[in-house]
């Protein structure tokens, strides 16, 4: 149970972890006709991210509720990262973790998604491979 | 080399200039004081910068505005994400899987009416099943009314009259990633909007029919998505509008887009068009509409969610709560939708037809230009008319090439009371709303 390797309280855990398996099969999906087909996220790993201390907790702390993709899509600093979980918790009611478990996610956060200070935004095709 | 230069831009701009290009910027932060840094980023690029000379100071040069990939791992994902969902183009871009976005690449808005295979997507939570009988789907009118409505769609359908407008419906969040340092929330550019002929009663009709206390100040909307987390009493999102708003006859009730029923993952059987606001103000799935006798503060009015800055704070700096209003109107934006970014024409081309489009929130377009040579110049383009109001303005154009090489095409919309796009990306909030910065494609002759 990786939850429990941030010391997490235990109800809290498994409430966040049922959750996920409810988003997982609930998460229906139909086409324009009106037909019932599931579509299924591609399946996410804690590999396909920067790797570094924490990435498994911090994955999969998040996950329960929306995909890492909008995580790993943000480049911020300590400071907003911890801002960001403050959101979550008083917005969407994620577990409120202080001390040092909220310090080892934010230690991950910072370091495989610091604030990135280039203009951002654009891509362009000619850019040298 | 190029994710040393990456870090050097992110590091200190100017500096990589000198250090990459060899090119120091003057004190107008415009041009170069000497010409081996132009000739040193054209090797660079592959091909002549033409209009080098114009390019700011500390902005990477386009060619190398490539986002370093930092450590990834062998199995990561690389690129920009394809959609795979029935009904719709595969070439949106997903933003993010659970909730489902997906933007609309700028060259896909093409259509004079956007296609809904090529609308853009946005959830806030789960996507609900689809309705078995539309015309069952229930709608509540509650609150500061004399008389609380249930209807029907099919009710609503009989009742009321049915109007069919042409209207731009956008994400609050669009431009986001043109921030510096980056906002908060998923990362758009320019391809979180659309426009599409919506139908349905106005909402203004509906709420007569209730029958508006004096009381009544603010829509409340809820809709039947269910928070991401799975726990029912927990609501996704519930934004609303000032009652002049919702009394504005093209704020509409909505169940068909583009002469078709309104689609499950676009809302369907029934949601609000609010044109020109926060696309969140336009809720899908629509089941209650509670009139409040003051302004809503349901989940995504408070903070600093759908809210822009009200005295300009420093960028990546600390929020002040009290300092934010809500966002209302959309800022001006213009696109180019063809020719494609990344374009190659064949050696001699001395010509190019531009084809755009370009809206303004509540507001019309008053004009839009468009520069080869990164904005030292500008030429204005041709405006189709709208519609209607809410409407996009299709645009034209035809721009000069001097020489084969590299170019930049970009363009500048200006709104009606005379404001125009920025350069970048300004007025910073921490969730990144409001960004309209010009658009801009890279074009190679030869």
């Amino acid at each position: 149970m990786p939850l429990e390797g941030l010391g997490l309280n235990r109800l809290a855990a498994s409430v966040w972890a049922l959750a996920a398996v409810v988003v997982l099969v609930a998460l229906p999906a139909l086409d324009s006709a009106g037909q019932s087909k599931r579509v299924r996220p591609p399946q996410e790993e804690p590999e396909h991210y920067p790797d570094g201390p924490n990435r498994e907790d911090t994955f999969y702390f998040c996950t329960p509720c929306h995909g890492f993709k909008i995580v790993a899509a943000q480049g911020m600093s300590r400071a907003r990262w911890n801002e960001t979980l403050d959101l979550m918790v008083t917005r969407h009611k994620m577990p409120d973790v202080q001390g040092a478990d909220r310090e080892k996610m934010l230690d991950y956060l910072a370091s495989a998604f610091p604030e990135r200070t280039q203009p951002g935004g654009w891509k362009n095709p000619f850019a040298p491979k | 080399m190029e994710r040393l230069v990456d870090e050097l831009y992110r590091d200190d701009p100017e500096r990589a200039d000198a250090v990459v290009f060899g090119r120091r910027t003057d004190v107008t932060r415009r041009g170069f004081l000497g010409g081996a840094g132009v000739a040193a980023m054209s090797a660079a690029v592959g091909a002549p910068v033409v209009f080098g000379a114009n390019l700011p100071g500390g902005l990477m040069p386009a060619a190398f505005a490539q986002e370093a990939k930092k450590d990834a791992p062998p199995a990561a994902p690389r690129g920009p994400q394809r959609l795979d969902f029935p009904g719709k183009d595969p070439n949106l871009v997903v933003l993010g899987d659970r909730p489902l976005v997906a933007e609309t690449p700028e060259h896909l808005l093409d259509d004079d009416t956007t296609p809904t295979a090529k609308f853009f997507i946005r959830n806030n939570g789960q996507i609900p099943e689809a309705a078995r009988e539309p015309d069952a789907w229930k709608l509540t009118v509650d609150g500061e009314v004399n008389s609380r409505l249930e209807l029907t769609l099919g009710d609503i359908k009989k009742r009321f009259p049915a109007r069919t407008h042409r209207t731009v419906m956008e994400c609050g969040g669009n431009g986001r990633s043109f921030f510096t340092p980056q906002a908060r929330g998923n990362q758009w550019t320019n391809g979180g909007a659309g426009c599409a002929e919506w139908t349905g009663a106005p909402l203004a009709e509906v709420l007569k029919a209730a029958g508006l206390k004096p009381s009544a100040v603010y829509t409340a909307h809820y809709g039947t998505d269910v928070h991401l987390s799975g726990d029912p009493k927990q609501v996704t999102l519930s934004r609303g509008v000032p009652i002049g708003k919702a009394m504005e006859p093209h704020s509409l009730l909505v169940w068909a887009m583009n002469g078709e029923p309104l689609s499950n993952i676009h809302g369907g059987p029934l949601r609000l068009i609010c044109p020109g606001w926060p696309g969140s103000t336009s809720h899908k799935w629509l089941s209650r509409i509670w009139v409040r006798d003051r302004e809503h503060d349901g989940q995504g009015m408070l903070g600093a969610s759908y809210r822009v800055a009200i005295k300009p704070m420093v960028p990546g700096g600390k929020a002040d709560d009290s300092n934010f209003r809500i966002l209302e109107s959309m800022p001006v934006r213009g696109i180019i939708t063809n020719p494609p970014n990344g374009t190659k024409l064949a050696a001699g081309t001395r010509e190019v037809s531009l084809r755009g489009a370009a809206w303004a929130g509540e507001l019309d377009v008053a004009r839009v230009d468009v520069s080869i040579d990164f904005g030292a110049t500008w030429q204005p383009a041709t405006l189709a008319p709208a519609k209607n109001r809410y409407d996009w303005r299709r645009w034209t154009a035809s721009v000069k090439l001097p020489a084969d090489g590299y170019y930049e095409v970009w363009v500048r919309a200006t709104d009606t009371e005379g404001k125009a796009q920025p350069h970048v990306a300004g007025g910073w909030n921490p969730q990144g709303y409001g960004a309209n910065p010009m658009h801009r494609i890279a074009v190679l002759v030869g």
